[in-house]
C-alpha cells in the first residue's frame, strides 16, 4: 500500500480548556476520498481548522508525507501542500475572481500554466474574471474554490461541507468534480452532512460524535442514511 | 477676492496632501490588523528631526534617512507594543501603542529640547506669481512627492504580489493565511509602510513650515486619525479624499475665522460625517 | 515641607477622582483619550462661577453637570464608533475642546482663567474618594451597572437581555463618568487657583489613561492606586516633564505587556470578604471579569460562560 499522505495521530483540540477532539487518528492515502460525518458541534469543522493550522492543537501528530506539520503555522503547511475550502468557500467576496485565483500563487506549486488550465475546466470563471467574487452564485464561488485549490497544486484538499445552501444538482456537479479530482491522484477530506447523496465517491466514512472518532465499516446506502438520521436526530454518543 | 481663494484652495489642497500620506498610514494598519497604533503619529517628528539634522549631507541622504528611521521605529514599535498585545484584546494594543508613542516623543524631547527647530525647505527658492496666487516651488515639490508615494500605493496594492496579499489579509486574513500568505509579514510590512509614509508627511510639513519639533505629531496625528475616520476606517482612497477636504476646510476655516479654530473644525465634520454616514464616506475597505 | 507634600497630596487626590472616572469608561468599553478635556471644561465652569460669587457647593454641581453634559453628547454622537475609533475620536475631541477654550479670550485665551480663589483643601477631596470608594464598594460591585459594565465591554447585545438598551448603557456609563472627572476638574481649579488650555491637553489625558491603566481598572481602589502612586513617585525623585512623560509611557507599555488588567487584581481584598462573611461566588458566576473571553487563563471556572443564542439553544 502506498504511504499515507496525511497521518493524523491522537489530535486533541479544544477552546478553552474544553476539548472538543478528543484522540482522533486516522491516514488518508493518495487519491483518496475520506467523507467525514458527524453530527452538529461535533468537531467536524474543527478538525479541519485545526489541520490547516488555524487552531491550534492540544496534543497529537499530523504528518503530510511523512513530515510533521503540527508545528507550522498555517501559511506554511499550505505551501506545504493542504488546501482548505471552509464552509463558506473560502473565497474573498471583495476581490474579483481573478484576485481570487490569484492567491493560489503563494502555494505549493502554482505555475502560470495552470491559469489557462483552471479557466478551461471552468468556463464559467472565465466569463466572470473581473467581477467581485461576491457576486458570484453559491454554486459557483464554489467551483472558483475548487479552481483555486487545484491551482496551488496542493495534493490534498480538505473541504467543508460544499453542498451548503446548494441546489441538489449543482451538489451533483460537485461532487463530479471531486471524482475526477480523485482520479487525478488529489487526496481529498470531504465534511459533509448530506452523507447519503455522497457516500457513493467516498473510499472510506469517518463518524465523529462528540470529539470522538468512529470508523464506520458498514457503507451501504441504507445504513449510512440510517446512521446519517440517528446521528443528526440526537442519538446518544455509544457507551 | 478671486486669487485669495485660490491660494486658500491651493493651500488647502497642498496641506490635504500631507494629511493624506498620513491617513494613508492609519488606513493601512487598520486595514492589515484593525488596530490603530498611537505611536505612529510620533514617526511624523522623527521623520522630520532626522531630516532636519541631516540636511547637511543632502536633500537626498536628509529623505532617506527620515524614512529609513521612521519606519525602523515603526517595526520596532510593532514587536514591542502591537504584537504581543494582539491576541488580546485591541484595547491593550491601542494602550501599549499609546505608551511606546510616548516613550518615543518624551526621548525625542530629551535630546532636542521642547524648542521649535529651524529647518530650510528642500525645495528650491523661488515662486511663481500666477495672477496673484503664490505658488512657491518649495511647495509644487511637496505635492509632487505626495502624489508619486500615492501613486506608489496604488500601484503596489493593485498591482503586485505583495499588494494582493494586503489586501486578501485585509478582508479575510484566516482566507489569506490558508492560501499560504505569511500574514505576520504583511503586518511587519504595513507597519513598516504606515510610518515611512508618515516620517516622509514629517518631513514635508518640515520643509513647508521651515521648523521641525518633536510635539508634530499631535497636530497632523490627529487629522490624520480624524481623515481615517472620515473616510471610512481601512478604506485608502476614503482617506485620501478625507484627508483633501479636511485640508480645504481647514484652510477656509482659517481663512474665515481664524488659525485657532482650524483643527477643530476637523473634529466638526468628522461628527457630521460620522452622524449621517456612520461607516466613513466611502465603503470601509 | 508639610504644605509642599499636602499639596502633592491634594494633586494626587485629584488625580485619583479623575481616574476612577475614567476607569468607569473604560470598563464600559469606551476608552477616552481625551478625559482632560471634560475636567478642564468642568473646571472653567467652576472658576467662572466662583469668581461671580456663586455658592461653592453650586459650582462643583454646575461643573459637573458641564462635563456631564458634554460626556453625554460625545457619547451619543459617538455610538456609532466601537473601541479602537471611539478612542481616537475622544482624542480629536479632546483637542478640539481644548482649541476652542484657547482661542476665546474671554476665558483667557492661552493664558487661562486666573484670580480663582482656593476653596478647598485636602480632607475635602480625601471624603470625596471615601463616598466614590463607597459607592463602588456597595453600590457598583454588587449591581446591575456593573452587570452592564461587562457586559457592554464584552457582549454589547447581551445588555439588551437586563432590561436596558446598550445604547443607553453606554451613555449611561460615559456621562457618570464625565459627570465625576468634571468634580475632579472643579476641585483641580480651587486647589491652583488658575485652569488653563493646557490643563485640557493630550498630554494631561495620557497621564489620566496611566493612572487608571496601571493601577487597574477593574477595581475602586486600583484606579486611585495608580493615580496616587504615579503622582507622588515623579515628585520624589524631582523629574522633568519630559522624563515623567518617558516613566509614565514606559510604565503604560509595560503594564499592558505583563498585566493588562493593571495592578490590583479584579477581585481585590478578599480579607473584607472574609471579615464580611459574604460569598461573592454565588453573586460573579454569571458575570465574573476574570472570565472575559481571551484572557488566557485556564482555571476552571473560566472554561467559558455558556452563551444564549437567538432562538434559546446555548452554544459554545
Amino acid at each position: 500500500m502506498a504511504a499515507p499522505l496525511l497521518e493524523v495521530h491522537d489530535l486533541v483540540a479544544g477552546y478553552g480548556g474544553e476539548p472538543v477532539l478528543r484522540d482522533v487518528s486516522f491516514n488518508l492515502g493518495p487519491g483518496q476520498l475520506l467523507l467525514v460525518i458527524g453530527p452538529n458541534g461535533a468537531g467536524k469543522s474543527t478538525l479541519l481548522r485545526t489541520l490547516i493550522g488555524l487552531h491550534r492543537a492540544t496534543s497529537g501528530k499530523v504528518l503530510l508525507n511523512g513530515r510533521r506539520v503540527d508545528s507550522l503555522s498555517a501559511h506554511h503547511r499550505a505551501r506545504a501542500g493542504m488546501a482548505w475550502i471552509p464552509e463558506t468557500r473560502g473565497i474573498v467576496g471583495q476581490l474579483t475572481v481573478e484576485d481570487n485565483l490569484d492567491l493560489a500563487r503563494f502555494g505549493h506549486a502554482w505555475k502560470p500554466e495552470m491559469r489557462p488550465a483552471s479557466l478551461e475546466r471552468f468556463p464559467l470563471l472565465a466569463r466572470a474574471l473581473h467581477r467581485p467574487a461576491g457576486t458570484l452564485s453559491g454554486g459557483e464561488q464554489q467551483m472558483l474554490a475548487i479552481a483555486r485549490a487545484l491551482e496551488t497544486g496542493s495534493q490534498l484538499l480538505m473541504i467543508d461541507e460544499p453542498s451548503l445552501g446548494l441546489a441538489p444538482k449543482i451538489v451533483e456537479e460537485v461532487m463530479d468534480e471531486f471524482v475526477k479530482l480523485r482520479a487525478e491522484g488529489r487526496s481529498i477530506l470531504l465534511v459533509e452532512q448530506r452523507a447519503a447523496q455522497v457516500q457513493h465517491v467516498a473510499d472510506a466514512v469517518l463518524l465523529i460524535r462528540a470529539g470522538r472518532v468512529e470508523p464506520v465499516r458498514d457503507r451501504n446506502e441504507a445504513r449510512l442514511s440510517e446512521l446519517s438520521f440517528e446521528v443528526y436526530a440526537g442519538a446518544e454518543a455509544p457507551g | 477676492m478671486g486669487a485669495e481663494a485660490v491660494q486658500f484652495a491651493l493651500n488647502g489642497v497642498i496641506s490635504g496632501f500631507i494629511i493624506a500620506l498620513v491617513a494613508l498610514g492609519f488606513a493601512a494598519l487598520w486595514a492589515a490588523m484593525r488596530i490603530v497604533n498611537l505611536a505612529q503619529p510620533s514617526m511624523l517628528a522623527v521623520g522630520a528631526l532626522v531630516a532636519q539634522a541631516t540636511l547637511v549631507h543632502g536633500v537626498f541622504f536628509a529623505f532617506a534617512a527620515g524614512i529609513l528611521l521612521s519606519a525602523l521605529v515603526g517595526i520596532v514599535s510593532y514587536y514591542i507594543s502591537v504584537r504581543p498585545t494582539l491576541k488580546r484584546d485591541p484595547l491593550t494594543t491601542l494602550i501599549a501603542t499609546l505608551g511606546f508613542g510616548g516613550i518615543v516623543q518624551g526621548v525625542l524631547v530629551h535630546i532636542v529640547g521642547t524648542q521649535d527647530l529651524p529647518m530650510s525647505p528642500i525645495g528650491p527658492v523661488g515662486y511663481w506669481n500666477i495672477g496673484g496666487v503664490i505658488v512657491t516651488f518649495n511647495a509644487l515639490l511637496v505635492v509632487a512627492i505626495c502624489l508619486l508615494m500615492l501613486a506608489i500605493a496604488v500601484a503596489v496594492l493593485t498591482g503586485t504580489r505583495l499588494g494582493l496579499a494586503f489586501r486578501a489579509n485585509a478582508w479575510a486574513p484566516e482566507i489569506a493565511q490558508a492560501n499560504g500568505i505569511n500574514v505576520e509579514r504583511v503586518r511587519v510590512l504595513a507597519t513598516a509602510a504606515a510610518c515611512a509614509y508618515t516620517g516622509l508627511a514629517g518631513i514635508m510639513v518640515g520643509s513647508l513650515l521651515g521648523s521641525v519639533s518633536p510635539y508634530m505629531g499631535l497636530d497632523a496625528g490627529l487629522n490624520g486619525m480624524v481623515a481615517m475616520l472620515i473616510g471610512g476606517a481601512g478604506s485608502i482612497p476614503g482617506a485620501v479624499l478625507a484627508s483633501l477636504l479636511l485640508g480645504l476646510l481647514q484652510a477656509f476655516t482659517g481663512a474665515v475665522m481664524g488659525n485657532a479654530l482650524q483643527d477643530a473644525v476637523g473634529f466638526a465634520l468628522m461628527v457630521v460625517v460620522l452622524l449621517v454616514r456612520p461607516g466613513g464616506l466611502l465603503r470601509q475597505m | 515641607m508639610n504644605a509642599y507634600w499636602g499639596f502633592v497630596a491634594m494633586v494626587a487626590g485629584i488625580n485619583a477622582i479623575a481616574a476612577w472616572s475614567l476607569a468607569i469608561a473604560i470598563r464600559s468599553g469606551q476608552l477616552s483619550i481625551g478625559h482632560a478635556a471634560f475636567a478642564g471644561l468642568a473646571g472653567y465652569t467652576a472658576g467662572i462661577l466662583d469668581i461671580r460669587g456663586v455658592p461653592l457647593l453650586l459650582c462643583f454641581l454646575a461643573a459637573a453637570a458641564v462635563s456631564a453634559a458634554m460626556g453625554l453628547i460625545f457619547s451619543v454622537v459617538a455610538l456609532r464608533l466601537q473601541g479602537l475609533l471611539l478612542a481616537v475620536a475622544s482624542l480629536a475631541f479632546g483637542q478640539a475642546v481644548m482649541i476652542v477654550i484657547s482661542s476665546r479670550p474671554e476665558l483667557g485665551g492661552a493664558t487661562g482663567l486666573t484670580g480663582v480663589p482656593l476653596n478647598v483643601t485636602l480632607p475635602e477631596i480625601l471624603a470625596v474618594l471615601a463616598v466614590l470608594l463607597a459607592a463602588d464598594w456597595l453600590l457598583v460591585r454588587r449591581s446591575a451597572f456593573n452587570l452592564r459594565l461587562h457586559l457592554l465591554e464584552n457582549d454589547p447585545l447581551q445588555v439588551t437581555l437586563t432590561g436596558r438598551s446598550w445604547q443607553a448603557a453606554r451613555v449611561i456609563s460615559f456621562t457618570l463618568s464625565t459627570g465625576v472627572v468634571g468634580i475632579a476638574g472643579a476641585f483641580e481649579v480651587f486647589t491652583f487657583g488658575i485652569v488653563q488650555p493646557s490643563d485640557l491637553s493630550f498630554d494631561r489625558s495620557l497621564n489620566l489613561v496611566v493612572f487608571a491603566a496601571v493601577g487597574g481598572v477593574y477595581s475602586g481602589i486600583g484606579p486611585m492606586l495608580g493615580a496616587g502612586l504615579l503622582t507622588a513617585v515623579p515628585q520624589l525623585l524631582s523629574f522633568t516633564a519630559a522624563d515623567r512623560t518617558i516613566l509614565y509611557s514606559f510604565l503604560l507599555l509595560l503594564v499592558m505587556l505583563v498585566r493588562p488588567y493593571g495592578l490590583v487584581p479584579r477581585r481585590p481584598v478578599r480579607v473584607l470578604d472574609m471579615l464580611l462573611g459574604k460569598s461573592w461566588q454565588r453573586e460573579y458566576k454569571i458575570y465574573n471579569p476574570s472570565d472575559v473571553p481571551g484572557a488566557r487563563r485556564t482555571r476552571a471556572e473560566n472554561r467559558g460562560t455558556p452563551k444564549t443564542t437567538v432562538d434559546g439553544g446555548t452554544e459554545r
